[in-house]
């Protein structure tokens, strides 16, 4: 590698890394608990214990589910009903009508029901007069530092200016590396030569894993424009014979259960997961969306939509999904790292440590330039490394 | 053009990097279209070869 080039890699390291070290650090430090957000929500749920029942024991019907839901909330519409195949429960999510719920997601509030029993085990209030529940600060500050979409969008910024990083941070380690095995930490010299050998060193070791978090993060992000796409585009033409009807009202709704049966009738290799009821955002005005998902490891991971129609309970469509979301779908679990158990999720809390402290180091590193002197400071660094500058009889073998 | 003494260089350079994003990429996959606990256990075993070699770099100072 020339001077000149080495020196163009090493100034996008430094900026890029320079303007996303802070945030990659918030998102460094809230990723740690989010990597046990499902433990820890477990401990801080104070929903009722389900009932003990039989194996097998058939979940009560979603229709019975959805009248006492309305019966308790005469003025609210339901937004969606979501069973778990982990634990005996289903969670009635509802609110004053879509378009405040649209407007404000905290208008909403959810019932939780035991599966087998219809008994009611927790519901919230709407989360406006809940209070504010730790992991969901973690999880805003984590993904879009409380600004919603912009901040999204954002935080995603940050993590594509982080994955540059990386990627120049491999181009100039080379350079750097060339006299010295791999792994070297000169410790006994000057405190500042040490930590750049940490950090190279580190940011080495980690370097796939850091990549792939890193863009599956970017990649996470870009969740909503994603699935605003894929309903301007695929939906809307699915929609398009239905055009000009009005949507359904709660009168005219057909049967939940029934749509819920319809589609694992259709689709009995698929679980069914949650049923979205008419007139959501990213759903259809006229028909219920269910949700279905593979049983194996990996296609349980990846999900399709099947639409039946809200007013005759008849399945209209099982939707392919486009790759782009697929892309997305698969890059959860690579960037929360909770599909391996909790070895898996141990080591991604240590890996995130040692993020830590690549990002500190770096941060070191440039804060202790000489700062009377520095392109001198870097100039001596690039020199010195530089293809020009002899292999040692060690770098070479 | 590259020679053989920096393609050595290169080599010497990149071996121990290389292996450890394979394997990581390894462990990262196997998780997630493993269908048994062996698939787990190779994941597991595969992602804490990166945080071993951390330990042995930072104790021995030495080549892992």
């Amino acid at each position: 590698m020339t001077r000149s080039m080495l020196r163009k890699w090493f100034w996008i390291h430094k900026w890029t890394s320079l303007v996303c070290t802070v945030f990659l650090l918030l998102i460094c430090v809230t990723g740690l608990p989010l990597v046990f957000r499902d433990e820890i929500n477990d401990l801080l749920d104070d929903s009722l214990p389900y009932a003990s029942a039989p194996e097998n024991t058939p979940n009560v019907s979603l229709d019975r589910l959805a009248e006492i839901s309305r019966k308790m909330y005469p003025d609210e519409i339901i937004l969606f009903m979501f069973s778990d195949d982990d634990e005996p429960k289903i969670v009635v999510t509802m609110a004053p009508s879509w378009k405040a719920f649209t407007e404000n997601r905290k208008s909403a509030h959810w019932i939780k029901f035991d599966a087998h029993t219809a008994k009611i085990l927790k519901q919230t209030k709407p989360f406006d007069e809940d209070g504010v529940r730790f992991m969901d600060v973690i999880l805003k500050l984590h993904r879009d530092l409380f600004a919603g979409l912009p901040g999204e969008l954002f935080m995603g910024f940050m993590a594509l200016l982080f994955v540059i990083a990386i990627v120049s941070g491999v181009v100039i380690y080379g350079p750097f590396m060339r006299k010295l095995d791999f792994g070297t930490v000169r410790a006994d010299r000057s405190p500042r030569l040490k930590w750049l050998d940490l950090h190279n060193m580190l940011g080495v070791v980690t370097l796939a894993w850091a990549l792939v978090v890193g863009t599956t993060g970017v990649i996470n992000e870009l969740s909503k424009p994603l699935f605003g796409l894929w309903q301007m585009t695929d939906v809307k033409a699915m929609l398009a014979p239905m055009q000009g009807k009005p949507t359904p009202s709660i009168a005219e709704l057909s049967s939940p259960q029934g749509a819920l049966d319809k589609t694992r009738a259709a689709l009995p290799d698929m679980i069914a997961t949650s049923v979205v009821f008419p007139g959501a955002t990213f759903g259809s005005p006229f028909h219920y969306l269910i949700w279905t998902k593979g049983r194996e490891p990996l296609t349980s991971r990846l999900f399709s939509p099947v639409l039946v129609d809200a007013r005759t309970g008849e399945l209209t469509n099982i939707v392919t999904m486009p790759w782009y979301l697929r892309a997305l779908e698969v890059s959860r679990p690579l960037h929360f790292g909770d599909y391996g158990g909790m070895p898996l999720k141990i080591i991604w809390a240590l890996l995130d440590l040692v993020t830590i402290v690549v990002l500190g180091s770096g941060l070191y590193l440039w804060w202790t330039r000489r700062a009377s002197v520095v392109s001198a400071a870097e100039n001596e660094l690039v020199t010195s490394n530089t293809a020009s500058a002899p292999l040692s009889g060690q770098a070479a073998e | 053009m590259i020679t053989t003494r920096s393609r050595r260089g290169f080599v010497h350079l990149w071996r121990w990097p290389t292996a450890i994003a394979i394997l990581t990429v390894f462990g990262l996959i196997s998780a997630l279209i493993g269908h048994s606990g062996v698939w787990w256990g190779l994941s597991w075993a595969a992602l804490a070869i990166p945080i071993i070699v951390i330990m042995i770099c930072i104790q021995g100072r030495r080549r892992p």
